[in-house]
């Protein structure tokens, strides 16, 4: 027989006639300050040795959370305290919500807790801004790195770019000074020209297993980091060939290492309909360094430009300022290639619509920039929705983060922040050291499954696995964030939401019939 | 009258706590939306309910990423079946609430409550 406490909060318009027939052992008042209330309802808690506790009154949410975060720090069971706020509630309101929460109580049994030692160490997939960002960070908090690059050299598309305006950044230097203090570290393991070709495990202890140039290895790393950078697809809808007189705003730097000079450069830009900020950033920073380097004549044709804020706005003027001009186009323009020029024909709506007609001797067209690595985040069931809880860096499965260009088409500073508030997020996992989580909360009755893996295929969070021992689904308990779907979805009620089952439902459903 | 409410614990349930309820409500807190079962609405409608509204968060913002979609699924579902045993199906309904929204969580249970009152006269 479980041994329940009742505890009322001053001011809650209830007194013990509303508990009658309950079956509690102890009633108790409460002082209406939240601090006071938590001294009072552990110390109520000990003394009594209670199995768990019912607290009725006007209870907002934060209160509910500090005193069940009270509770956990006292060894005592948080998910045992079922809370009936009866703001809002006349008095029938208020019996009914207290005996729904006797009845709940009747069927909540002890959380069984358990603790597992992580693997410290973070595991990055890419070797990027962002995914050098996330390493340095990480260090700076403590934990060892794993870094894996597919590419013989660190850096990624920074790697690839001379210049950062508008940022004062030199990313040759930055990435020099990064693999520098990187490669010096001895806690930093970096494996270059290398794929990941699997991954196990769950949330403090993945097993990530690494092709690499001189045989496969395996690596064991409590939280993963997915800084896997974007692919650049050439605008094959357009209509434009790349050519010698037309190429890709990502090959930009590479042109401009070259002495050849161009006499006058057009670029285009928002070829699908709307366009990306960061095409317009680089074809303003592309725009400055032709001036700079070549001191060539550059028209910019867009549809918007995307110059949002400070940095980008200043760009923006500065080019103006350097003889840049910027045209504006709805229709997208007529381009006729011939010998030695590229000729583009448009109107635009600025100029009341007019027929502007300009020959090029260089056409740099805007490229989309696509997040890469889709294989692989479908191969470890990895997503990240548009999702305000999930944003910035979280994904669907706990401890496994996206970063960088990815998750979202990025400039250098995003990058950066992607990495640190990984960093951030990963230190607040393993920081510790181990992991604390509900062994039971949701658990699978292995003798009532068919092994039907719907809850395999359904779990948003990659949680629900398979045992093939048992020949039954096993739901993993340190990735699982009790959602109960799983437990909704199973069609033999194999599935069991400790404190959310079905006959606590159904007990609540049937106790306010008349 | 009876009127039994789902709630999302992340957010309609957060709503219900800024919301002045009529009597008549029974609020049942679940950790999702997705952990709503179609035998649940049922079975609340055959303990006694006469309406029942399943309150989970906006579809792109559900913690669990589709648990709000897979109760909407769920009521329409449950829906038809109310209709083939002739329960007016519009007393079930499934509302995206979010957890500053206690005025809105108010206003629907005003409007079911409404409903009901105009079906049984």
């Amino acid at each position: 027989m479980a041994r329940w406490g009742a505890f009322i909060c001053d001011g809650a318009g209830v007194d013990e006639s509303s508990l009658a027939g309950a079956e509690v052992v102890v009633t108790t008042t409460l002082p209406p300050q939240a601090g006071d209330l938590a001294c009072k309802l552990i110390g109520t808690w000990t003394r009594y040795n209670l199995d768990g506790g019912i607290l009725i009154g006007a209870v907002p949410e934060l209160v509910e959370e500090l005193l069940k975060e009270s509770l956990r720090q006292a060894g005592l069971d948080p998910f045992r305290l079922v809370v009936v706020d009866l703001r809002g509630r006349d008095k029938e309101g208020k019996d009914r919500e207290i005996k729904a929460a006797l009845t709940r109580a009747r069927h909540l049994e002890p959380t069984h807790w358990a603790k597992a030692k992580v693997e410290q160490r973070a595991l990055i997939i890419g070797g990027g801004a962002a995914g050098l960002q996330a390493a340095l960070s990480l260090r700076q908090l403590g934990l060892p790195v794993l870094i894996v690059e597919k590419e013989e050299s660190l850096g990624g598309r920074l790697g690839k770019l001379d210049g950062l305006y508008p940022y004062d950044v030199d990313p040759q230097g930055w990435i020099k000074s990064t693999i520098a203090t990187l490669q010096e570290d001895p806690e930093v393991e970096i494996l270059t020209a290398s794929k990941p070709l699997a991954l196990a495990g769950q949330v403090g202890d993945f097993i990530l297993e690494v092709q690499t140039p001189t045989g496969a290895v395996t690596r064991r790393g409590g939280a993963v980091v997915l800084a896997l950078g974007s692919k650049v697809r050439w605008p094959q809808e357009s209509g434009l060939e790349p050519g010698p007189r037309v190429v890709g705003l990502s090959r930009l730097d590479e042109l401009t290492r070259f002495r050849l000079r161009h006499k006058k450069v057009a670029f285009l830009l928002d070829l699908d309909e709307l366009g990306s900020r960061v095409g317009t950033l680089s074809a303003l920073r592309g725009a400055l360094r032709i001036k700079d380097n070549w001191g060539s004549e550059v028209h910019v044709l867009c549809r918007h430009l995307k110059v949002d804020g400070k940095p980008l706005e200043s760009m923006y003027r500065k080019a103006r300022d350097m003889g840049v001009l910027f045209f504006k186009y709805e229709e997208f323009p007529q381009v006729t290639e011939s010998g030695e020029e590229v000729t583009l024909q448009f109107k635009d709506p600025d100029l009341e619509y007019m027929v502007v007609e300009e020959a090029y001797d260089l056409l740099i067209v805007e490229e989309e920039l696509l997040p890469a690595g889709e294989e692989l985040m479908e191969a470890w069931s990895v997503s990240q929705p548009a999702n305000v809880r999930l944003y910035p860096v979280a994904t669907n499965r706990k401890g496994i983060y996206m970063v960088g260009c990815c998750r979202d088409e990025m400039d250098f500073p995003g990058a950066i922040q992607d990495g640190t508030v990984a960093a951030g997020e990963i230190y607040a996992l393993l920081g510790e050291g181990d992991l604390l989580y509900e062994e039971d909360r949701v658990k699978v009755r292995s003798e009532k499954c068919v092994f039907c893996l719907t809850c395999v295929r359904i779990c948003p969070h990659g949680a629900a696995e398979i045992d093939l021992v048992q020949e039954a689904a096993f739901i993993n308990p340190a990735a699982c964030q009790a959602c109960g779907m799983c437990a909704a979805d199973c069609p033999a009620q194999a599935i069991v939401y400790k404190g959310f089952d079905n006959e606590g439902i159904m007990a609540q459903l049937e106790m306010g019939g008349r | 009258m009876r009127i039994v409410v789902f709630c999302c614990e992340n957010s309609a349930y957060q709503a219900a706590r800024q919301s002045r309820l009529p009597a008549e409500v029974d609020l049942i807190r679940l950790p999702c939306g997705g952990r709503v079962e179609v035998l649940h609405l049922l079975r609340a409608f055959e303990g006694g309910a006469d309406g029942v509204l399943v309150l989970t968060c906006q579809e792109d913002n559900c913690q669990s990423l589709h648990g709000s979609a897979r109760a909407r699924h769920r009521v329409e579902y449950a829906k038809e079946i109310l209709k083939e045993i002739g329960i007016d199906p519009e007393r079930l309904q499934w509302h995206p609430v979010t957890s500053n929204m206690g005025p809105r969580f108010q206003k629907i249970v005003a409007d079911m409550v409404e409903g009901l009152k105009l079906a049984s006269a």
